[in-house]
């Protein structure tokens, strides 16, 4: 589904999403080109929480939670490449 | 402030204000290699940081896996004598598999004029919040 097709089936609802399709722009925002509702939440933070679960379980996939009031998803990219950390100390 | 070492990486406590309330938070990485700071969304659940309809979302992607954190401003960011007002911040899960509550970033450490101080394991600050009440006089 097209963002506004999620809008008007989903009106005021916190959502899981999947992007489907996706690309990113030279000023680093991330659009959601076709994108699966995944669940309906009650909340932000149950649908953060739901997000986290599914992150954690298909971290291949790329999911978001969202609110449908939102009339354009404003996404963000970073770039990230972690933290590295020493053997397990005792101190 | 001081710096404990866990696995080889500093961790300091910042305190954070949302509305009025304040909460403590121990184990939070120092870390140069981060342009932006994030902190845990069970801790600060606490002071009623939650996310909302138009908070703007970030999608974190790179080696280090994939993540995405919710944006907020809040009352201030202060560690140790060192308080920034109207601090933005971001807000994830950090699920990364190890006990740490949040990153204080190059945002932060830049704005506060930090020195890292290893020799005798404290991060110490410019006089900024001094310098930015006096401006507003």
């Amino acid at each position: 589904m097209l963002w506004s097709e999620i809008r008007r089936a989903y009106p005021s609802q916190w959502l899981v999403v999947e992007a489907l399709e996706a690309h990113t722009t030279s000023d680093r925002r991330r659009h959601l080109d076709r994108l699966a509702v995944i669940e309906t939440c009650p909340d932000g933070s149950a649908a953060m929480q739901s997000y986290r679960y599914l992150h954690q379980q298909y971290p291949q996939r790329e999911f978001y939670f969202v609110h449908t009031s939102r009339e354009k998803l404003d996404i963000r990219e970073q770039t990230w490449l972690g933290i590295r950390r020493g053997r397990e100390t005792n101190t | 402030m001081k710096l404990t070492l866990k696995d080889n990486l500093p961790f300091t406590t910042v305190a954070i204000a949302y509305h009025g309330a304040v909460i403590q938070i121990p184990n939070v990485l120092i870390d140069t290699g981060s342009a932006t700071t994030i902190l845990a969304a069970d801790i600060v659940a606490s002071i009623q940081i939650v996310p909302s309809p138009q908070d703007i979302l970030y999608a974190i992607r790179g080696i280090g896996g994939s993540e995405v954190v919710f944006n907020r401003r809040v009352d201030y960011l202060q560690v140790g004598e060192c308080s920034l007002r109207d601090f933005e911040v971001e807000i994830g899960g950090m699920d990364y598999g190890f006990e740490i509550n949040g990153i204080l970033g190059m945002d932060f450490l830049a704005r506060a004029e930090a020195i890292i101080n290893l020799r005798e394991m404290k991060i110490e600050f410019g006089d900024v919040d001094a310098r930015v009440k006096g401006a507003i006089r």
